[in-house]
C-alpha cells in the first residue's frame, strides 16, 4: 500500500497564532502614547535615553545568546522591550552609560542568570533599576522639569511627586493639580509621569489578553483604599488618596511592571492577593519607609512572594467534590 | 475559542453513492467485539457481523450487502491500526436487515434498549459506557453492573441533549438538527421514558435557530432549550453539564452518572428513534469534510465504513496535497497517516490541513504568560503540569490534579510558545498507569 506523505502528530491540531512576538508588539504598542508623553513633556533627551537602553538590551541580549549557545533570537521582541521599559524607568538627566549599564545589568542577572525568560524571579526590569538606583543613588534621584511652556513655572514644583508624598512635603503635594498629576506635567522620570498615557497602553494590554485585570485593578484599588483609610485617620500627615494613585510610579507599576510574566501568580485569586500586596507595600513604604517611591519594591517582594500566591489555587473542578 | 459561524455554508448533506468496499473495526477503545461472520461469508446490509461476547458494548452490523473478504488490522480513526472487517459490495443495496419483523415493535423498556444495544448505533463523544448502559435508569440497568459502577444505581434527574457542536470549524450536530428534526422529536419521549429524568435540557448554541415546528414540538415534550455560548471546550461533557446544572462531575474516574445526569446528542437521539421505531439499523455514516482553510465544507452521508479515498473521488471540492489529515475534528481529534481510514459514526469531521495551515510543536521551555491557566475548563495550572510531565516529576503532576484533565487541547491552543501541553499530559497520564500497575 502507497502512503501518502502526512505529517503526523497529537492534538489539538490548531493554534490560535499567539506567539511571545506578538504579546511583544502588543507591549510595544501600549507603550507608544507612554513615549509619545515622554518626547512631548521632555523632549528628544528623552528619547535619546531610551533608544541606549533599548540598543544596550539587545546587544546584550544577542551576545549572551551566541556566548551561551542558545539561538540569537532578538525578533521575539521580549529584549526589546525589556530595555524600553527600564528606560522609561530613568530620569533624562542620566548619563548615558547609566542607562546602558541599567540595560545590561537587566537583561544579563535580571532575565539570563536568574532563569531565562519568563522563569526570573524577579522582574528583570526592576533588577536592573534596583542595580543603577542603589549604586548611583544621586544622579538617579534627580529629575527635569517639564518644559516651561506647558503651564509649570520653573522651580514652583521642587521635588518628584514621588518625594513630595512623604509626610513632611504634605503641603506641597496638595499644590499640584490633579490634572496636572493626569496629564504628566510635573516631574518625573521618562515614562512614569503622564496617568492618562499609561492609562491609555495599559486598557490597551488588558483589552489584547496580553495581561489579565487582576493585578493592575487590585493594585490601584488597594493602593488608593489604604490611603483614602490613613487620610481620613489623619488628613494633616498623610496626602490624598487619588493623589497617591496617579503620582510616582503608581499606575506605570500596576500596568507596565507588576504583571510581568513569570514574577507575578497566574491564579485569579493569588493575582488579586498579589496586587493587593503590591497596592498596601506601596503604601506603606511612601508613607513610613525611607524610600519616597515605594513600587519598585513592593513589586520586587511581592515577586519574592509569587510562588507562594500560586499556591492559593481556585479547586480544580472535579476535584473533592461531595455526592448527595 | 469562538467557533466561526457557520458563515453561509450549506448544512444540507450529500448521499454518496455505494462504496465498492467498506471496513469495520472490531477494535474500539471501549473494548472489541468478536466477528460471528468469517471471510468468504456473504452478508446482507444491517446484518449482525460482530458482537460483544459479555453483552455490554454495542453490536456491530454490515453497512452494504456483499462478501466478507478479510479480517485483518486497518488503519483507524484513532490513529492506530485497528482489527477490521472488510466487506466487499456486490453492488446491490436496499432491503435492509430490520432490527426487528414488521408489526412487532418492542413495546417494554428493557426490550427497547436491548434493542438499542444490538442496533449498534455509536456515539461521537467518548464515553466509558455504552450507550444502552448509559441512558438506562437503574431500574432497567441490569443489576450484574452494580457492582463494576456504582453510579449506574443512581436516578438519572437530568437529561441532556447535546445540540452543540463539540469543536470550533465542525457544524455536524447543526447539520442534524436541521436535517432529522422528526427523529429528534420521536425520539425525546422515549429517551425520557428510558431515563426516567425529571428534566429535560436541550443545549444549542446561540447562533442556532429552531423551525417553528420543531420549536413546538420541543414545547410539548416540556424541553427546555439551554442556550450555551458557542466556544470551546463549552459543548464537551464535564463542562457542559457543569455550566447547565451547576453540578461537577468528580475527576478522575466520574461519570456524567455520577452527578445524576446523562448526555446524549441529537444526532444519536435521531439514531436512538429510528432503530426503535422504524426498526432500521444505522447503516449510514454523517460526516463533515472539510478543509478550513480553503472554506471547503461538505457534510456527506456515507454507507459507515466507507474509506476516505473512496469517498473523496465522489466530492467534488475535495482538497488536493493535504499535508496533515485529522479525523474526529481539530481539538480532540487524531491525525492519520493514511487516507484509506474509514467513515465511522464516530468521526465526525475529517479536517485537512495545507502545508500553511500546521501547527506544529516546538521544544521551548515555559514561560510562564499563564494563557493556559486562563484558558482551563477545569482550573487546573496546565504550565505546571506540563513542566512536571516534561521532566518526570509524575506523581508531583498528580498531585496537581493531572488525572482531572480532560485533554480538551485548549492550552495548547492559546500556548505562545506552542508546547506539545496535550502530549506532555497524555505522556504524564499512561506514565502513571504504568506505574500503577507495576505496583
Amino acid at each position: 500500500m502507497k502512503r501518502p506523505d502526512l505529517y503526523v502528530s497529537m492534538s489539538p491540531f490548531a493554534h490560535s497564532g499567539n506567539t511571545v512576538q506578538k504579546m511583544m508588539v502588543n507591549y510595544l504598542l501600549a507603550l507608544v502614547p507612554v513615549v509619545f508623553a515622554a518626547w512631548f513633556y521632555f523632549g528628544a533627551a528623552a528619547l535619546f535615553i531610551l533608544v541606549i537602553c533599548a540598543v544596550t538590551a539587545l546587544v546584550t541580549e544577542a551576545v549572551w545568546q551566541k556566548l551561551a549557545g542558545h539561538a540569537v533570537r532578538l525578533e521575539d521582541g521580549s529584549a526589546l522591550v525589556t530595555g524600553i521599559i527600564l528606560g522609561l524607568l530613568l530620569s533624562t538627566y542620566v548619563p548615558w552609560w547609566l542607562a546602558a549599564a541599567g540595560s545590561f545589568a537587566a537583561i544579563i542577572v535580571g532575565r539570563h542568570l536568574l532563569g531565562g525568560f519568563g522563569n526570573s524571579p524577579f522582574n528583570p526590569v526592576l533588577v536592573g533599576w534596583a542595580f543603577v538606583q542603589i549604586s548611583y543613588a544621586p544622579r538617579m534621584g534627580d529629575f527635569p522639569i517639564p518644559h516651561p511652556q506647558f503651564g509649570m513655572d520653573m522651580g514652583k514644583y521642587l521635588a518628584d511627586p514621588a518625594l513630595i508624598t512623604a509626610a513632611e512635603d504634605l503641603e506641597m503635594a496638595l499644590w499640584v493639580p490633579l490634572r496636572d498629576l493626569f496629564m504628566g506635567n510635573v516631574p518625573a522620570e521618562i515614562g512614569t509621569g503622564c496617568a492618562l498615557a499609561i492609562l491609555l497602553g495599559g486598557i490597551f494590554l488588558v483589552w489584547r489578553g496580553t495581561i489579565s485585570w487582576h493585578i493592575p485593578v487590585s493594585f490601584i484599588v488597594s493602593a488608593w483604599v489604604f490611603a483614602w483609610i490613613f487620610q481620613q485617620v489623619d488628613p494633616g500627615a498623610y496626602a490624598p488618596a487619588t493623589f497617591h494613585i496617579l503620582s510616582g510610579w503608581l499606575m506605570f507599576g500596576a500596568f507596565f511592571l507588576a504583571p510581568e510574566k513569570g514574577t507575578a501568580p497566574l491564579s485569579g485569586p493569588g493575582m488579586i492577593l498579589y496586587g493587593i500586596g503590591c497596592g498596601v507595600l506601596t503604601m506603606i513604604i511612601r508613607s513610613w519607609g525611607a524610600y519616597a517611591e515605594g513600587v519598585p519594591f513592593a513589586i520586587l517582594l511581592m515577586n519574592a512572594l509569587a510562588p507562594l500566591l500560586d499556591r492559593v489555587r481556585p479547586r480544580a473542578v472535579g476535584r473533592n467534590v461531595e455526592i448527595a | 475559542m469562538q467557533n466561526p459561524g457557520t458563515g453561509g455554508i450549506s448544512l444540507e448533506p450529500k448521499t454518496l453513492p455505494l462504496p465498492p468496499k467498506v471496513v469495520l473495526p472490531l477494535e474500539l477503545p471501549m473494548g472489541s467485539v468478536q466477528a460471528v461472520v468469517r471471510p468468504g461469508d456473504s452478508v446482507r446490509e444491517g446484518q449482525l457481523i460482530a458482537r460483544d461476547e459479555k453483552g455490554i458494548l454495542p453490536d456491530v452490523r454490515s453497512s452494504i450487502t456483499g462478501t466478507v473478504s478479510d479480517i485483518r488490522p486497518w488503519p483507524g480513526s484513532y490513529g492506530r491500526d485497528a482489527l477490521s472487517m472488510v466487506i466487499e459490495s456486490n453492488g446491490e443495496s436496499g432491503d435492509t436487515v430490520r432490527l426487528y419483523e414488521e408489526g412487532r415493535m418492542p413495546q417494554n423498556a428493557q426490550d427497547q434498549l436491548r434493542l438499542i444495544a444490538e442496533s449498534g448505533i455509536r456515539e461521537i463523544d467518548d464515553f466509558p459506557w455504552p450507550l444502552s448502559v448509559r441512558i438506562a435508569q437503574p431500574a432497567l440497568t441490569p443489576p450484574i453492573l452494580f457492582p463494576f459502577v456504582p453510579d449506574l444505581r443512581r436516578p438519572i434527574e437530568v437529561l441532556i441533549l447535546n445540540g452543540m457542536d463539540r469543536q470550533p470549524g465542525v457544524w455536524i450536530r447543526s447539520c442534524a438538527i436541521r436535517t432529522m428534526e422528526e427523529d429528534i422529536l420521536t425520539g425525546i419521549p422515549l429517551l425520557k421514558a428510558l431515563t426516567g429524568a425529571e428534566k429535560t435540557l436541550l443545549a444549542l448554541p446561540k447562533r442556532e435557530t429552531l423551525s417553528e415546528a420543531f420549536e413546538r414540538g420541543l414545547r410539548m415534550e416540556g424541553v427546555e432549550v439551554a442556550v450555551v455560548k458557542d466556544k470551546y471546550p463549552n459543548a464537551l461533557e464535564p463542562v457542559l453539564i457543569k455550566s447547565l446544572t451547576g453540578r461537577e462531575i468528580p475527576q478522575p474516574g466520574g461519570d456524567a452518572r455520577t452527578v445524576g445526569t446523562v448526555m446524549v446528542d441529537v444526532l444519536t437521539v435521531a439514531g436512538i428513534a429510528r432503530a426503535v421505531y422504524q426498526g432500521v439499523p444505522p447503516v449510514d455514516a454523517l460526516v463533515q469534510v472539510s478543509a478550513p482553510s480553503q472554506w471547503i465544507h461538505n457534510f456527506v452521508r456515507v454507507r459507515e465504513g466507507t474509506l476516505l479515498k473512496d469517498a473523496l473521488e465522489h466530492i467534488s471540492a475535495a482538497p488536493k496535497d493535504p499535508a496533515r489529515v485529522v479525523t474526529r475534528g481539530p481539538f480532540l481529534g487524531y491525525s492519520v497517516y493514511d487516507l484509506n481510514i474509514p467513515m465511522l459514526q464516530q468521526t465526525e469531521a475529517i479536517v485537512f490541513q495545507g502545508e500553511k495551515d500546521l501547527s506544529l510543536y516546538e521544544n521551548e521551555p515555559c514561560i510562564n504568560c499563564g494563557f493556559c491557566v486562563r484558558a482551563c475548563p477545569m482550573r487546573l495550572f496546565p504550565n505546571e503540569l506540563s513542566r512536571a510531565c516534561e521532566y518526570g516529576h509524575f506523581e508531583e503532576a498528580e498531585g496537581k490534579d493531572l488525572l482531572r484533565c480532560i485533554e480538551c487541547g485548549i492550552c495548547s491552543f492559546v500556548c505562545p510558545v506552542r508546547r506539545p501541553m496535550v502530549h506532555l499530559m497524555r505522556f504524564g497520564k499512561s506514565e502513571l498507569a504504568a506505574r500503577r500497575e507495576e505496583r
